[in-house]
């Protein structure tokens, strides 16, 4: 079987180009030609050896249908995806959805370009007269489409020969969206690349400018509203007169429009909070070695997982997240997980790193299940048979629906 | 609003007072002076504006009407538009599947004859 891979690809700066780059080498033994597309305008960094071919996306039309299977990585940027989910429209395939939110993609592609009868049409897709009647609702008083009442995964779960998703939360979207789709529960890989920083942690806080005694505390990942910084950010002080050593570490990039810095002087934590924005991953690799602990929030969520949570895990440290979405399905000795309730969230955030900053033994067993988890359910291996073997069920599954 | 209500009707507002004794005066004065200066000017322009009224009440429901109409035929346009959209998109996925089964069928069935034509006599392996 032939399998073309289309995605973003290092050193595209986003996680799921990393995620391809891990999973690549996984797939090649189950295909007997294995082809990178992309439509990156910077060279690809891939060892050669690995794909057969690295071809423009222009190499479908004359591949044609039926003669390779397209695996698309789908997500909700629009400078990442636009090229897999314009192929897939025409050329349908095995789609890796990261992303229960594509309104934010849809929006990009049709409104912001001014092409208002594409945003009625892709609305009218997923909902029939009634998506078109809202579409026009929306541009009329200027009301925003909300993700939660209009995620818009209709086209991709629709033109999708099977879809991949990371959690049964984010199966439950794609089935509401469109309930005959095939789709695959296979868990987030472990991303952290083979040759990833070795340092132990006090030679990465020296590194990284930490002293020996500071209590770090990371966040990673993109920074937006629904990462509950603020509410981080709130159960500072409380830690503070406890821990004068807390340091809490902002690493990833502020999405357009939130000002974090703002945010953080609001409560005069200048001088704790430290923001590296987006690094490079051996950059990225040694904040994780040097936290003590990882905290992950994210509410609302759209069923998506975090690299940065499963890199953290694989770390072996002990993470906070949210307890809702795909996160709520980890196992619940391998994360702390913190309710979403605005009214107890900081109350709680204050109790679990109270608790882990005091206990050392407590964060190595979380630490310990954690990387547990990571070893047993989402090695590059184990996860590249299950995605061959669900690519193949499809095919077999669609050639016994061809059966008389 | 339907062209028969008469609320678009214009007419004349018969005079009253509300001065007592005087008041019955007041009207028979009002409705002298009404007759003498302003009635024969003012009514057919009454009747004029009733009569443009009453047109563009009856326009005004055919329009109405219209715009009903072609709400409904755009409201079925647009349920049509998405149904076609949407088997549009199931025709391509089932074409799909139907092209890599036929694909991976052809494989197989050429793998088998190269089997066949290896075990047929004066091949290597019959030999």
């Amino acid at each position: 079987m032939k399998l073309a891979f289309v995605g973003p690809w290092p050193p595209q700066p986003t996680g799921i180009a990393d995620y391809d780059y891990a999973l690549l080498p996984a797939l090649r033994p189950y295909f007997e030609e294995l082809v990178v597309v992309t439509d990156a305008d910077v060279p690809l960094e891939l060892p050669p050896a690995l794909v057969d071919a690295i071809c423009p996306p222009s190499a479908f039309e004359h591949w044609g249908i039926g003669r390779i299977v397209p695996l698309y990585a789908m997500g909700n940027s629009i400078r990442y995806h636009e090229t897999a989910y314009t192929l897939l429209r025409r050329f349908p395939g095995i789609t890796m959805l990261h992303d229960g939110n594509l309104l934010p993609f849809v929006h990009a592609r049709t409104l912001s370009r001014g092409l208002v009868a594409d945003y009625v049409r892709e609305l009218g897709f997923a909902r029939g007269r009634e998506g078109c009647q809202r579409a026009w609702h929306s541009l009329r008083t200027a009301e925003a489409l909300v993700p939660e009442e209009d995620p818009l995964l209709e086209r991709v779960a629709r033109a999708s020969l099977g879809l991949i998703v990371h959690s049964n939360d984010m199966r439950r979207r794609v089935l509401r969206a469109f309930p005959q789709a095939r789709v695959a529960v296979i868990p987030h890989l472990d991303v952290t690349p083979l040759d990833a920083t070795r340092e132990s942690p006090m030679e990465a806080r020296a590194a990284l400018g930490f002293s020996p005694n500071d209590c770090v505390v990371g966040a990673f990942g993109f920074m937006a509203p629904n990462k509950r910084l603020a509410s981080i950010l709130a159960a500072m002080p409380p830690l503070l007169a406890d821990f004068p050593d807390l340091r809490l570490v902002c690493v990833g990039e502020a999405v357009a429009g939130y000002d974090v810095e703002q945010e953080i002087a609001a409560r005069g934590l200048e001088t704790r909070v430290r923001l590296t924005g987006w690094l490079p991953l051996e950059r990225l690799q040694q904040y994780i070695q040097a936290v003590d602990i990882g905290i992950n929030l994210r509410y609302p969520t759209w069923g998506e997982m975090s690299g940065t949570l499963i890199r953290l895990m694989a770390a072996g440290k002990p993470v906070l997240v949210t307890q809702a979405g795909s996160f709520s399905e980890l196992p619940d000795e391998s994360v702390i997980k913190i309710p979403y309730d605005a009214a107890v969230e900081v109350a709680e955030l204050v109790q679990a790193l109270s608790a882990l900053l005091q206990e050392q033994a407590l964060r190595e067993r979380i630490g310990a299940a954690a990387r547990r988890y990571i070893v047993e359910q989402c090695t590059p291996a184990d996860i590249g048979r299950q995605v061959a073997a669900f690519v193949e069920f499809v095919i077999r599954d669609a050639h016994a629906g061809l059966q008389p | 609003m339907d062209g028969t209500d008469d609320w678009w009707v214009v007419f004349e507002r018969p005079f009253h007072s509300d001065k007592p004794l005087i008041g019955g005066i007041i009207i028979w004065f009002r409705q002298l002076w009404n007759s003498v200066a302003t009635q024969w000017y003012v009514r057919p322009l009454l009747e004029q504006q009733n009569e443009i009224n009453r047109q563009l009440v009856l326009e005004l429901a055919r329009v109405r009407e219209e715009v009903s109409e072609v709400s409904e035929e755009v409201s079925v346009e647009q349920t049509i538009a998405s149904a076609l959209d949407q088997e549009q998109a199931d025709l391509r996925r089932q074409t799909t599947e139907m092209l890599l089964s036929l694909t991976e069928e052809l494989h197989e069935l050429r793998r088998r004859v190269e089997q066949l034509e290896q075990r047929l006599p004066g091949s290597g392996d019959a030999a």
